[in-house]
């Protein structure tokens, strides 16, 4: 993963922990309450997204680049007759690109009205746990995730996975 | 409103691209425009293509006329035989690719033969 030399300052964590606790206060977790998630890596590092904001999980298929796009968008591809954007993700967390393979799949992500494709690496799995597993992410994490991330944990096989907002994603592509 | 779209096909660095036939008037070799003509336009000079440097494998020239617009405007690998495409199978870009482009000739997309066609606007490549 490329060093991104921008640590979050003190006073970007202070607003970020703020924020976290209002949303908290604002969306009460039920202890027992479940949530899915899609795990997934990129650059060999593991995220996740729930499920909830996935429509469906698709091989991999050739994507026509759009002239004019930026960097953040690989361009579009043909969903049975729907044409869907797919989104950059490396370029977007500021990781490395890892070629195409066979195990390379594009996830239909949608926040409200708005679906795209965001390329992957490797689905690892689809887990049910209960919501209030997911923590704060770590303040390590380089800000180019960390500005995405809904919360972390150890989820996976003794892996982090971080889990990565659809909505955050989204927001920020769209002028 | 016509129900069909008669497009002009043509590749540049593996994309496919579709254009509207109707002001297209004439197309020829680029060699037979008099060096120093005024109203050449090459396509990638209104089109950000995505890796530079641009090559050209078999560039022709187009010219377009419409109104008062008149301009030359050079292509690579056209096909030879122009495609009708209906109406219905045109396709808006999707919501985040669509906002970028509102500055440029492409307006929308067509799926055909499991590729996907670019559509561009003749009379916006003058502007």
């Amino acid at each position: 993963m490329r060093k991104t030399g921008k640590e979050p300052s003190k006073t970007q964590l202070i607003l970020d922990t703020v924020r976290n606790q209002a949303e908290e206060a604002r969306n009460p977790e039920i202890p027992d309450e479940t949530v899915e998630l899609v795990i997934f890596t990129i650059a060999h590092r593991y995220f996740a997204i729930k499920g909830r904001d996935v429509r469906e999980i698709l091989p991999f298929s050739p994507i026509t680049e759009v002239p004019g796009s930026p960097r953040t968008i690989r361009g579009i591809i043909n969903v049975r007759g729907d044409i869907e954007s797919v989104i950059n993700l490396h370029t977007l967390l500021e990781m490395d690109e890892v070629p195409v393979s066979p195990a390379t799949r594009i996830i239909l992500g949608r926040s409200g009205e708005l679906l795209s494709g965001i390329q992957v690496e490797h689905v690892a799995d689809v887990i049910s746990i209960k919501k209030a597993v997911i923590k704060p992410v770590i303040s390590t994490l380089p800000l180019a995730i960390s500005n995405y991330a809904h919360g972390g944990e150890e989820l996976y096989k003794g892996h982090y996975v971080i889990v990565l907002s659809v909505d955050k994603l989204f927001k920020t592509l769209s002028k | 409103m016509k129900k069909d779209l008669t497009l002009l096909l043509f590749n540049i660095m593996g994309i496919d691209f579709g254009m509207d036939v109707e002001p297209v008037k004439a197309m020829g070799h680029v060699d037979a425009l008099v060096d120093g003509k005024s109203g050449i336009i090459w396509f990638h000079e209104k089109i950000n293509l995505p890796r530079p440097p641009v090559v050209y494998e078999f560039p022709r020239a187009l010219r377009i006329e419409t109104g008062k617009k008149r301009f030359y405007l050079i292509i690579d690998k056209p096909r030879d035989m122009p495609l009708v495409i209906p109406i219905k199978e045109i396709k808006p870009f999707p919501v985040l690719v669509e906002q970028f482009l509102h500055a440029t000739p492409l307006w929308a997309v067509c799926p055909i033969n499991g590729r996907i066609l670019l559509l561009v606007d003749p009379l916006k490549m003058c502007r």
